[in-house]
Order: C-alpha cells, then structure tokens, then sequence
C-alpha cells in the first residue's frame, strides 16, 4: 500500500503562497481591521470630559442623562460622584467633539426638572424621560474649561435673549422672587429669587428686562408691586382691579417711565419698588434723582407712631425720609438689654443743594461738621390728629460732645436727643365731646327768636329817637370838656404822672427784693394750686350745658318781654340826665377836681415816702409770707371747688324755677320805678345836687392836704413800723382763713343742699312778694316826702362839710400814730377771730344742716310730693360729700390723676 | 490490516457531494463536476480562518446591547449576558437559562469543539476517532439554532414597532452574533471529517507496518 504513496497529491515547496495560505483568511484579517477601525474611530469622535458640580443632582444617572443645548443632546452623564468634603454633587459629561470647543468659561449649566409654578408647568417632558442638564453657552470659541460650577435655577435671561439685568430693592416684602415683570400688562422681564439684603434693610433681587424692552427702561423708570387686587368703590360703582392672574397669585411688579428723555438705564443699576402704581408715580416728582446718603438714629423709648416714610426735616426743610425700622438690643453698647428703635434715614443731599456728583460724600462731611457742633436727631409729633412722629435734626446748645462715626455700620450713627412727643389726642377728644354735648342748636333757635324780636323793638319810634338825644347830651357834654379847666387837667394829672413814677422807681427796688425772696416759687406753688382749681372748674363745667339750656330757656322769655316800654322810659331818663349836666354847677365841676387833683399829687409824694420806709423795714418778706398764706388758701379754695358742681346743678334747678317766674310783671314795675325815678330827677333839688357836690369837692380838697400832712407826720414817726405790724396781723389772719377755708367744702355741701332745697321751694310767691315790695318802693318814690329826699341829701352833705372842717380844725394827726397801733390791734384781733373761725364754719355748716332739715320740713309741709325728691337729694348730698372727699385726696395727692390710683 | 479498507487506501477517490467513487488520481466528478481531493489538504487552515473571524464578531456581540428597548420616554439597552442576568434577577430563571445557553452556552462550546478537533486532528487525542466524528457532527447539526437569538431580536424589531409607546430596536451586537454564528458554521463545515480517521489510520497502521 505504502508504495503508491507518491501519488498521493501532498504540498511541497513549490508551492505558492497562494495555494499555502486559504483566501478564507482574509475574513478574519477584514474582520479584525473594522474592529479596529470602529474602535479607534469612536476614540477619536470622544468629546472631553467636563466636569459640573451641583448642591444636588437629583434625577440625575449616569450613563442615561443628557446634556442639551437648545434642546440637542450634545453629551452624557459619564459618572455621578462626590467633591471633596462630601459638599457637593460632581457630574462628569462626556460631551459631543463637535461642540466642545464652544464650551468656554461663560457656559452655565442648570438641571431641568419638572416645576408647577403659577404660570404653568415647564420641564414637563422630564416626568417621564428623567431629567436632563441644560447648558448654555455662546456661539463664540473659546479657550476650553473642564470643570463648573452648576446654577440652581435657570438663568434669567436665555442664551438667544437680550435684555439688561438690574437689581430691584424694596423696603417691605413685595418682591417675591421668579415672578414676572410687566410692562402694560406684557411680560417684559422677570425676576429671579428674593433675598435679604446684607444690611438687613432691604429686599433686594435681581431682574432683567428683555430686549426689545429694555429700552423702555430709563433712570426715571418706577417700578411698583402688582400683586392682590385693589377694589375702588365710587361714583362710577365698585371696580376690581389687578395686572394679570399669574400677579395675582405669585405677584408681580409693573414698570413705567413717567418722566421721558431721561438717559437709558445700565446693567446692574438698581431701581427702588414701590407698593403702588400712585406712589411710583408721586415718587417721580417728589424725590429728585440722586444718590442718598444712609444714616442711622438710635432712639430709646416708646416711639409708636413712627413709620418708614416719615419725614427727616432739618431747621424744618424736609431732607429726607425714613426708610427703614428695626428694633435693636445690644447689651454691650448700651449697658442694658432694652430694645431700641434703630430707624435708618434717607438723606437727599440734593434737597441740602448739593450738586448731584460727589453729593453723597460733601452731605457726610456736612453732617460730620454739623453733629461736632450740636446736631442732634429727635422724635417730634408730626400730626397731632394721627399721632404721626417725624424726625428731627435740631441743634441743641450745649449738648454734650458727640461725634458722628463715618465708618460705623451699617451706617453712620447720627446721635439723638431728647424726644418732644405730645399726646393731645386725648385732651382734644375730650373737649370736643364737651362742645358737642352743648345744645347750640335751641340756643341758636332762641338767639335768632331773640334778634326777631330786637329788629321789631329797634324798628320802633321811641328807639328812633334816643339817638338824637345821645346827641344833644353828647354836645352837652363836649361844651364841657372844652371848657379851661378840663383842658388844665392834663397838666395836672402829668404832675401825677411824675409822681406816681417815682414811686414806681420804688416798688421796683421792692420788687428786686421779692425776686431775692424766692417769691417767685411761692407764687408758682399759689399758681399751681389755682391750675388745681382750674381742673376743678373743669368738672363744674359738667353741669354747664345743663345750664345753658335753662338759660337758653330764659333767653326765650327775655325776648318775650315788653323791653320797648322800657326803653321808652331810659329815654327820657337820658333827656334827664342831660339836662343835668348841662346845669352850671356841673360844668363847674372841673375846676374842683383840678384843684383836688393837686392836692392828689402831693399826698402821692407822701405816700412814696411812706413807701420808702415800708422798703426799710422788710415788709416785703412779711408780704411774702402772706402770699404763701393766700396760696394755701387757693388750695383750700381748690378743695372747695370741688362742691361747685353739685352747686352749678342746683343753681340750675334754680334757674330753671327762675325761668318759670312772672317777670314780665315785675318788668313793668320796674318800668314804673323807672318813670318815678325820672320825675324824681326832675326836681329842682335835684337839679341843686351838683353845686353841693361841687361844694363837698372843695371839702374833700381841703381833707386831702390834711391827709397829706398826716403822711408826713406818720413818715417823721414809727407810722412804718406799725404797717408793717398790721401786714403781719393780716398774714395771720390770712393763715387762719385758710384754716377756715378747709372746712369751705362742708359748707358748700350744705349750701348745694339749701341750694337745692331752695330749687324746690315756691318762688312764684316770693316773687309775687317782691313784686309787692317794687309796688310799695314805687308808692313811696311817688309821695312828696320822697321827693322832698334830695333837699334832705343836701342837708347831710352840708352836715359832712362841716364835719370834715372839724377834722381838719381837731388834732387828728397826732393821734393817727396811736390810731395805726390800734389797727394792728384790732388786726391781731382779727386774726384770732379768724382762728376761731373755723368751729364758727362748722357751727355755721351745722345750722345748714338743720336749715336744710327745716327746709325739708317746709317741703314736707307744702308740697308731700316731694318727699321722694327730698331722698334723692339726700343721696345727692352724700355723693356731693364723696366727690368732695375725693377732691380732698386729689388735693393732698394731684399726681394721683396722672398715676390713676 | 484490522480496520476498514479506505478509499484512499483502495486508490480511489470519492465524490463528497455524490458520493460516487472514482479512480484515484481524477481530478473532476464525472457525474456532479466536483473538483475531487482526496484528503483537503486546505480544511484545518480555512477552520481557523473561520473560527478566528467568529470569535472577533462575537467580542462585539457580548459587548455591545443586543436590544434597545424604548418605553414610551425610557431607552434601555440590553447586551445578551446583561438581559438574561436581569431577567433572572426578574423572576424568569428559565428564560434567562434559555438565553443564556442558547446565546453563551453553545457558541462557545462551538468554539472550543471546533478548535480541539482542529488540534487533535494535528496532534493527536486519546478519544475515539467515533467520539470526535459525533461531536463534529452535533457541532455541525447544532449550530443553526444558536440563530435563536438573532431570530428573537428580528421578530420582536418587526413586531413591536408602537411608535411612541415602545419600540424595540437590534442593536449593534445582533450584527456581530448572527456574523459570529454563521462564521463558527463556516468553520465547522469547512472541517474534513476524514482526517479524524486519517490520523486513527496513521495510529493503528503504525504497528503492523513497522
């Protein structure tokens, strides 16, 4: 078998590669060159890796998550991991080759996820795909970045969108963050999140205005909050207003630029928010454009009313206002842990005139300058019905040294001084429930009945006539006066003049001494206790309107009256009266009372003598002394008041009884009195009056230079010592009066119960009584021997004449020094009689009480009726006796009012 | 001379294709016009080519995903070893072990059968020339079925087309298996069975002829 072998085709070295190797190779050869192909073309098509490091990366898996741009996948999350320190997520990309190069250091990257906000849903596509990251960046090549920071949110303006980007600040909460700006209702722009500013004054966030918009806004530009609704209700019916849903709910802030050709505005410029389209718009015109300069005034103390936008004013020029409020405890720099109102103040250096450049820093200095020399802030009421503060930059003198700290923080601290807050309100709220309490509306009714009736009673003849008797006696009376003796008078009363002068010159050298007294604070304290009084009063004038009333009813009877037959009457009194006066003896009249005069202006130069000495023997300070007395006596005064009230009611009552009197009857009695008494002046003796007059004048003249010569005597001897002796008494007697006084509320107790008791009884016939009693005294004045009265006068004036010539022949003055040592006597008399006086007010206050008893019997017995009145009245008594009590211990405590115990 | 005579032995050659025998030495079939060889002398060269080129294809076909899958906004990609471990971990153990025997199981064993017949036909094995021709022969019979796998991915990319609901799409790794499937049965086919016996000849005869 093995020798066929040979023909057995085997391979030799003959052989060609071709036929060695199987073409088949070429398959895995092939297969391997795409492998490789493949794999070194998708090394090659790799983009870089960057880095993104995020607070989280929620939603975020490897190898799934893209990075889009416009919505392009341009790369993948390679790897999700940590940064050193665990503080942050670091998201590597594997980005695309082809737009890597774009991915420069401007590129933002944000991770879009689902959001439901109020103007609508975005990123919806996200709930079921994942999320992806966004990137953006600009068409421009640049130097490639590797590693990022992520943003949280979107970026306000979009890689295609043009716009400017500003900050927005607002004193209050309106700025809510990722809401839209409007302009006429269309989204222009948009606001990104809200924060605090670093001060912690403001709430500051950034917007942006998209172009083509953005040239709508100017430096004058407002912006204002739009958020709620404002419902106006007027003529026109109610009307809801608000700028779009979206604002109504997540808010919104509007722009508009009121003010045009102002310059464009610029990136990063800041715009105030107002909470209103109005106050955007006053704004404009009230606040000229300008830097502000920033204090801070610390003020301690309740401040209520004091609210951001009140006024700065400077010598009274508003500067400025407060633009921010905040309370401030800090136990290190004010040594206590009280709260203090840190208010910061807007300053205007604009409104200082200064130059709009450079403003801000010459108004510091300004200040600086200012507060080294007294500038002090302070709280003062700015409206006195709201209660509205404002502050106030005054210069105090002599404030201590204070400097203003130009580096302090947050601003420089402008020091304060003490604040002048009044709180009228209550005050004029009381009064003017007072003034509205008063019946003006029947008084004014009464009034004008009143005027009715005096146009008819001025409208009558005989009222048409008095005037041109007025003037005949008006004649009468200038023929007078121009007579030479009249005209002399001046001269004489001149030399008076001088006189009196000089003592003048005196009292005030006397006074010098009162002030080196402290009379001053005494006289305070008597002032005070008359403001006591005053407040007193207050209360009286509780029953005022009461009063009124009655007196308004009064009034209305007054104006029934017969007044014209009256007036009729005095007419002819005045015809009288002229007639009088034109009688020789009167006309000369003048020439006596010249002559007395002169007499007059001697006796003054002696009592200035007198005077002198009065200043020698201190009794000033004894006259103090009896000031301090009538002081004490006002309080008492005061505590007596406290009764009047009580009284006023029943004065009231009173008047309202009085009111219901027939007066009219008793008009026309004093009508006939009237017409009497003019016949009377009709005589001839009383015609002859004035020469006995003139007669007694000459007496009288005579007695003065008698007088005269008794001061000088009285100034040659001890006469001063004894004034001063008396002046003494007298203070001592004032002391006890006012020991009498403090039982004065007692009696005026008693006396508003007999007040009231009088209320009640019948006064219809008392004055039916006095009626009677006007009819006799007008029989009387109608017989002779009534006329025959003036003769008798005359006799009695010849009689005094006489008497006085006797004085003057007697030896009066050299007893007047006895005399004066009696009168300082019987005024240390006095003044134990006033001691005494006191148990005489009780007594007296006790036979009130039994008066009033006996009163009440009267009552009783006349009218049962008033039994129950009497009771009440009683209570009324006892509540009198309280608030008197109560009066008292105001008295002895008047802070008690302001403390409320 | 305890075997069987051989064609070769006996000077003929036979037809692979129509199996009739012809004189040794024929270059041509008379009957069908096969090319006629004895012994081709080419086989364990273009086995290896081929096998070669099926484990280059089936690298990619383990690494890259066999499915994209995409749910309404959701892709995800599956290689073969990666979907059947999730289906296990899924709760379908027994699709995942179909999967993975159909898809991992088989073709590599068709590596390492093909392979150790090419070397033991060189080299020599103790096993038994009729042990190594069945394995040829299950390696041959067995390797259409690994196109199971390329099969699934074909009808499910026909059927679940959804548009935006799901869709499912071949991935890049489909390519390389039915590449390394049909490769590997290139190779197994481009084996010549007779050298088995050859070498089995060569042993036995080694004895009686010396």
């Amino acid at each position: 078998m093995s020798a066929e072998l040979p023909e057995v085709p085997v391979s030799g070295p003959k052989r060609s590669l071709r036929s060695r190797v199987s073409v088949v190779w070429l398959v895995p050869v092939g297969a391997l060159a795409v492998a490789l192909g493949i794999g070194w073309q998708s090394w090659n098509d790799q983009g870089p890796l960057i880095e993104v490091t995020f607070e989280d990366a929620g939603g975020v898996l490897a190898g799934e998550t893209e990075l889009r741009f416009r919505d392009v996948a341009v790369g993948v999350v390679e790897e999700v991991g940590f940064t050193d320190g665990l503080d942050r997520v670091r998201i590597a990309i594997r980005l695309d080759k082809d737009v890597a190069r774009y991915v420069d250091a401007g590129s933002d990257f944000w991770i879009v996820r689902p959001e439901v906000t109020t103007e609508g849903v975005s990123g919806l596509d996200t709930v079921l795909s994942g999320v992806y990251i966004r990137g953006q960046w600009d068409g421009r090549a640049g130097s490639e970045e590797t590693s990022f920071e992520g943003l949280e949110r979107p970026p306000l303006l979009g890689p295609d969108q043009q716009g400017i980007e500003i900050t927005l600040r607002a004193t209050e909460g309106v700025l809510s963050g990722n809401s839209p700006i409007l302009y006429k209702g269309v989204e222009a722009g948009r606001i990104g999140e809200a924060g605090v500013s670093t001060d912690g004054f403001y709430v500051e966030a950034p917007g942006v205005i998209y172009a083509p918009y953005d040239n709508l806004v100017t430096e004058t530009t407002r912006f204002w909050d739009t958020s709620g609704f404002s419902v106006k209700i007027g003529t026109g019916g109610a009307e809801i207003d608000f700028d779009s849903v979206a604002a109504l709910l997540a808010g919104g802030l509007a722009f508009d630029t009121f003010v045009s050709g102002a310059t464009l505005a610029e990136d990063g410029q800041t715009f105030e928010v107002y909470d209103a389209e109005e106050t955007a718009r006053n704004s404009v015109f009230n606040t000229p454009d300008g830097p502000s300069l920033n204090l801070v005034a610390v003020f301690d103390g309740n401040v209520s009313g004091l609210a951001v936008g009140a006024p700065v004013e400077l010598d009274g020029v508003r500067i400025g206002s407060v633009s921010g409020l905040n309370g401030l405890v800090d136990e290190e720099r004010f040594g206590d842990r009280g709260v203090r109102l840190q208010t910061v103040l807007n300053i205007l250096p604009s409104r200082l005139g200064m130059a709009t450049d450079g403003g801000v820093e010459q108004a510091l200095e300004y200040f600086v300058d200012e507060v080294a020399e007294g500038l002090r802030a302070r709280l003062v009421t700015g409206s006195i019905l709201t209660g509205g503060l404002k502050v106030q930059l005054i210069d105090v003198p002599g404030a201590r040294a204070a400097t203003l700290d130009v580096n302090a923080l947050p601003y420089p601290s402008v020091p304060v001084t003490q604040s002048e807050i009044s709180d009228v309100q209550a005050t004029a709220q009381g009064t003017l429930d007072r003034i509205n309490n008063l019946p003006i509306e029947e008084l004014l009714a009464s009034a004008t009945s009143f005027l009715e009736n005096s146009a008819r009673l001025i409208g009558s003849e005989d009222l048409q006539q008095t005037p041109g008797d007025v003037r005949a006696l008006l004649g009468d009376i200038r023929g007078l006066v121009g007579s030479e003796e009249v005209q002399a008078v001046p001269g004489q009363i001149g030399g008076v003049m001088e006189e009196i002068e000089l003592v003048v010159s005196d009292v005030r050298l006397i006074l010098d001494e009162v002030r080196a007294a402290e009379a001053v604070r005494r006289v305070l304290e008597a002032v005070d206790s008359a403001a006591a009084v005053t407040a007193d009063l207050d209360t009286a004038l509780d029953g005022v309107p009461e009063l009124v009333g009655n007196l308004n009813r009064v009034a209305e009877n007054a104006a029934d009256l017969p007044l014209d037959r009256l007036l009729a009457e005095v007419s002819g009194l005045a015809e009288e009266a002229r007639a009088l006066v034109g009688a020789e003896e009167t006309q000369a009249m003048p020439g006596r009372i010249n002559a007395l005069l002169a007499e007059l202006e001697a006796g003054t130069a002696e009592a200035r003598g007198l005077v002198a000495t009065l200043d020698e023997e201190q009794g000033i300070a004894r006259l103090l002394d009896t000031v301090d007395a009538a002081g004490a006596a006002a309080a008492s005064l005061d505590a007596s008041l406290a009764g009047v009230p009580q009284l006023v009611e029943r004065i009231d009552a009173v008047a309202a009884t009085a009111q219901d009197l027939p007066v009219e009857a008793l008009l026309d009695q004093v009508s006939g009195l009237a017409r009497d008494a003019r016949a009377l002046i009709g005589t001839d003796a009383a015609r002859a009056l004035p020469g006995q007059i003139g007669t007694l004048a000459g007496e009288l003249e005579l007695g003065v230079t008698e007088a005269r010569a008794l001061l000088a005597e009285v100034n040659a001897g001890g006469g001063g010592e004894s004034l001063v002796a008396a002046i003494d008494s007298a203070a001592r007697a004032a002391d006890s009066l006012d020991r009498s006084l403090a039982g004065a509320p007692q009696l005026i107790d008693s006396l508003n119960a007999v007040a009231g008791k009088a209320a009640d009884l019948p006064l219809e016939v008392l004055v039916a009584e006095a009626n009677s009693l006007i009819n006799s005294a007008d029989r009387i004045l109608s017989q002779d021997t009534a006329r025959a009265l003036p003769g008798e006068l005359n006799g009695a004036l010849d009689e005094l004449r006489q008497i006085l010539g006797q004085v003057r022949e007697g030896g009066v003055v050299e007893n007047a020094n006895a005399t004066f040592a009696s009168a300082a006597n019987a005024a240390d008399r006095l003044a134990e009689a006033a001691q005494t006086l006191p148990s005489l007010v009780s007594r007296a206050e006790a036979l009130l009480v039994t008066s009033n008893g006996t009163v009440g019997v009267i009552g009783d017995a006349t009218e049962p009726a008033l039994r129950d009145l009497r009771s009440a009245l009683r209570d009324v008594s006892k509540a009198a006796e309280a608030v008197g009590s109560l009066a008292r211990a105001i008295e002895r405590r008047p802070n008690s009012l302001l403390t409320g115990r | 001379m305890s075997g069987p005579v051989t064609a070769r032995a006996a000077g003929f050659v036979a037809c692979t294709r129509c199996t009739r025998v012809w004189p040794g030495g024929t270059a041509q079939c008379g009957r069908c016009g096969k090319p006629l060889v004895s012994r081709d002398t080419h086989s364990l060269s273009r086995v290896w080519a081929w096998w070669v080129a099926g484990l280059l294809c089936y690298i990619p076909a383990n690494l890259y995903p066999m499915l994209r899958t995409r749910v309404l906004f959701t892709t995800s990609e599956d290689t073969i070893v990666g979907g059947a471990v999730e289906l296990a971990l899924h709760g379908a153990p027994f699709v995942a072990l179909i999967i993975l025997v159909a898809s991992v199981a088989i073709p590599i064993g068709k590596f390492v059968a093909i392979a150790w017949l090419a070397v033991s036909v060189r080299r020599g094995s103790r096993t038994t020339p009729h042990s190594r021709h069945r394995m040829y022969e299950i390696v041959e019979y067995i390797g259409r079925w690994s196109m199971i796998d390329v099969f699934v991915v074909a009808i499910l990319t026909a059927l679940v087309q959804l548009n935006l609901a799901a869709s499912i799409k071949p991935g890049p790794a489909a390519l390389a298996f039915a590449l390394s499937v049909i490769f590997t049965m290139l190779s197994a086919q481009a084996f010549d069975p007779r050298l088995i016996w050859d070498r089995a000849e060569d042993d036995t005869d080694a004895g009686p002829r010396a």
